[in-house]
């Protein structure tokens, strides 16, 4: 449940407006990394995956901007197509399995600001 | 003996729920699991009075009804099948409350956790004792409300909260299903007792079997109703290895199994438990939480039970029950020990490495019983199942299926918990505590298909052994050599749970939204409304602004205490 209905905010940072091409490189960069380990749990292999995948970004660098641009639209697209159903979000991210399971209390210091009737008896 | 043995975990429940304050968690679970386990003494009693001895008795405790000469009676029954099954759940239901201990440390609200696990059991108890379809009813909503409250058990993490919600939804179609069917039954027989229906059924009834099916899909998550157990792993580790694997979700199955003869509709179970196999079990190929892998393989594993009613094979069924039971609530208590000490990481692709512990080969054993090797409690009868389900072709095909998928998702859930290298953290070492459950739960299990395992086989029962050992070593050569499915279109119908969830949402929740918004705005807003509240508030101002423009008090008075003459008269 918790994959479906709350991914991570980083999770959908490519897709954020207003950023620099920049921007969008490096991070559809990371987001496809993520992708492979999501898909790859075995590291050995995953590292393959990982240097087929900066071979691609590095051919790419001496484009012009308009080509980038285009070149990260259709990368977004297979980003989207390749992504995994369920991704990896650690226990205790937004979204992962422990999030927000034993919420600490309030810090004491706000029942002491409490007027006495009100404040919890210790 | 045998009532105090489905009293007792009730008992010990509200005790501690009353007295929580007093004694603490540590206390509330102390005598939770003492009750538990007078209870489990009782009942091992009974099972030997009935299964070794051959006694057949019926304890009637209290007259609940008359309506003319149908009776109904609160009691427990001693049959064979009842008695290994409450066995089954009181002793799951021990060794889960002492395992819970362990676990829920640390936890809080433990009074609350350890007595609605007992009172749960509780109401198990009462459902699986019960002679007649009232008394089951009890038991059935019992189950349900504890499991709604066992899953929110983290009530401030908003996902448990759905998902209890979502458990309770569902359930309630079901729930619907049963109450029809009893309705059903009773019109149709003049008696809510089995032994009574049974004893005056002429033909099967074929609409009285749908609604019980009805009931049965859902509370047994069978195929296009399971989304709610994969949810329902919000809840705490030792809830999934009791509710969710033992008890509540064999009720659907249970209750067909004792119906065997009054409904009918055995093509749609075998339909249904059929499908689910595969199509559950292949939820299961694509899952990463090792709870959800388990949860779907039960779902797997109960296609298998309601196939098995379908074809008229219900010992095998109940047998099924009892075996799977325990195996899958030790598998469920070794996937906690192995979360417990990654720190709550239940991804499987961060799992592995590190020294092998109680819990790992917990789900080394576990495995290989659900995938049904030779010398494993579950083998002995799944196989009976497949045998009996190859009268048909359609449950033939299916089941050897369902076994090539068991073992295909097994070994990838044993190679990457145990086998691969995995992230390098350390572990933390289970509490000795949950480790003396987890080897409980194993030896308990394996002696007892021991016990049941028959040497002796025909030539045509070996042909169907050898087709199924077959395609279970091709789901683990798949598992091994084939572990990661990323074939673009089956995987994404896969990976996003056959949009099962997308079409519920779309077709029958929208449209229940729909038609109950326009019930409040065309009868509740409207009609009601404007005869009720709003209609009432302009007829009495209307009739006040005539009193007024008149007034005249005495007038009121004499009006007052005729009303008063009229009020006592009527009244009489």
């Amino acid at each position: 449940m918790g994959n479906q209905v709350s991914m991570p905010a980083a999770r959908a940072a490519p897709f954020a407006p207003n950023l620099t091409h920049k921007q969008r490189v490096t991070r559809l960069y990371r987001h496809a990394l993520r992708t492979a380990r999501d898909w790859e749990p075995d590291f050995d292999l995953f590292v393959k995956d990982a240097e087929k995948i900066q071979a691609r970004f590095k051919k790419n660098k001496h484009l012009t901007i308009q080509e980038g641009q285009r070149l990260v639209e259709a990368g977004l697209k297979e980003l989207i197509a390749n992504r995994h159903p369920e991704p990896y979000i650690p226990p205790f991210a937004p979204g992962g399995t422990a999030y927000q399971r034993n919420i600490p209390c309030p810090p004491e210091d706000v029942n002491d600001l409490l007027p006495p009737p009100e404040r919890r008896i210790r | 003996m045998v009532v105090g043995g489905v009293m007792m975990p009730i008992i010990g429940g509200v005790i501690g729920l009353v007295m929580g304050r007093k004694i603490g968690g540590e206390g509330s679970s102390k005598l939770n699991i003492r009750s538990m386990r007078v209870s489990v003494v009782m009942i091992s009693m009974e099972l030997y009075e009935v299964v070794i001895n051959g006694v057949k008795k019926e304890v009637k405790i209290w007259e609940w009804m008359r309506e003319g000469v149908e009776r109904v009676e609160c009691g427990v029954i001693e049959e064979r099948e009842v008695v290994e099954m409450m066995w089954m759940v009181v002793v799951v239901g021990s060794i889960v409350e002492e395992y819970s201990r362990w676990y829920m440390k640390g936890e809080g609200e433990r009074v609350r956790f350890m007595s609605i696990v007992s009172i749960f059991i509780g109401s198990m108890l009462i459902l699986v004792g019960s002679e007649n379809m009232l008394q089951m009813y009890i038991g059935w909503e019992g189950i349900g409300i504890c499991s709604y409250i066992l899953i929110s058990y983290w009530s401030s993490r908003r996902e448990t909260g759905k998902a209890g919600m979502k458990a309770m939804v569902i359930n309630r179609i079901g729930d619907m299903g049963i109450m029809l069917g009893i309705g059903k039954g009773y019109v149709s027989y003049g008696s809510v007792s089995y032994g009574v229906m049974k004893s005056v059924v002429i033909e099967e009834d074929r609409i009285m079997g749908i609604m019980i099916i009805m009931g049965v899909m859902t509370k047994s998550s069978q195929m296009g109703m399971q989304t709610w157990l994969s949810d329902a792993m919000e809840g705490p580790t030792p809830v999934s290895a009791l509710i969710h694997a033992a008890t509540l979700v064999t009720a659907g199955v249970y209750v067909v199994v004792r119906m065997e003869g009054i409904i009918g509709g055995k093509e749609i179970m075998i339909g249904i438990g059929g499908g689910s196999i595969v199509y559950i079990g292949m939820l299961g190929v694509y899952a990463q939480d090792i709870k959800k892998i388990i949860a779907y393989s039960t779902g797997s594993q109960l296609g298998y039970m309601v196939l098995s009613v379908g074809v008229e094979s219900s010992n095998n069924s109940i047998s099924h029950v009892v075996n799977h039971g325990m195996v899958k609530g030790m598998l469920f208590m070794s996937a906690g020990g192995i979360i417990h000490s990654r720190k709550e990481e239940q991804d499987i692709r961060k799992m592995g490495g590190g020294v092998m512990s109680v819990s790992k080969m917990g789900v080394i054993i576990g495995s290989m019983g659900i995938m049904g090797i030779e010398y494993s409690s579950v083998y002995e009868s799944k196989e009976e199942i497949i045998r009996e389900s190859s009268m048909s072709r359609y449950g033939e095909i299916s089941s050897e299926l369902g076994v090539c998928i068991t073992s295909y998702y097994s070994i990838r859930m044993i190679k990457r918990v145990v086998v691969s290298e995995g992230k390098k953290r350390k572990e933390e070492e289970e509490e000795e505590g949950m480790k003396r459950s987890i080897m409980w739960m194993s030896i308990i299990g394996v002696v007892i298909g021991y016990m049941k395992r028959e040497w002796e086989r025909e030539e045509w029962e070996e042909e169907i052994g050898i087709k199924e050992k077959g395609m279970m070593i091709i789901g683990i050569v798949m598992g091994i050599w084939k572990e990661k499915i990323k074939e673009r279109r089956i995987g994404r119908w896969i990976g996003k749970k056959w949009y099962n969830e997308v079409w519920q949402n779309r077709w029958i929740g929208g449209k229940v939204e729909e038609i109950g918004r326009e019930i409040v705005e065309g009868i509740d807003r409207k009609i009601l409304e404007e005869c009720g509240r709003k209609g009432s508030r302009e007829v009495m101002s209307g009739v006040e602004r005539v009193v007024r423009r008149r007034g005249n008090v005495s007038k009121y008075g004499i009006g007052m205490v005729i009303g008063i003459i009229m009020w006592g008269w009527s009244c009489g």
